[in-house]
């Protein structure tokens, strides 16, 4: 399951979705709650701080519900087609 | 970032069309989650 998160709403998530055509689910975190929870706030170190905006993180979870994988895409600077291909072998490689 | 080896945080946030997913409607399954910074950036 691929699940793509910002703090956008649903109606920007829904266009941005029809725009790009993805198949994917895109969660609105308007109110930044899951945001927080899951660290994807931008700290006041950090580059565009002030914009308000997510991280470009990814995390890989276990059919447990467990956080297998953290990668920041900022810090590595893959794209995203790159970042695609080391989550799909990290899932095969445990499975 | 969360630390590898903790436990998922829940949550519960609408999906495009207005829905709700909470993170425990994919027990059993693997989930890729991908933050990116706005609609309309390509991640």
């Amino acid at each position: 399951m691929i699940l793509g998160a910002s703090f956008d709403t649903v109606e920007e998530q829904l266009a941005f979705a029809e725009d790009q055509s993805f198949p994917y689910a895109l969660l609105a975190d308007s109110s930044k709650e899951a945001g927080e929870a899951y660290q994807a706030v931008r700290t006041p170190d950090m580059k565009y701080h002030e914009a308000g905006i997510p991280r470009r993180i990814s995390y890989l979870i276990s059919p447990d519900g467990m956080i297998v994988k953290s990668y920041d895409l900022d810090v590595s600077g893959d794209d995203l087609a790159e970042h695609a291909s080391s989550v799909l072998a990290e899932i095969q490689s445990n499975t | 970032m969360l630390k590898e080896g903790t436990r998922a945080p829940d949550f519960t946030l609408k999906n495009q069309h207005g829905e709700d997913v909470a993170l425990g409607d994919f027990s059993g399954k693997w989930i890729a989650m991908f933050w990116y910074p706005k609609a309309a950036t390509p991640g």
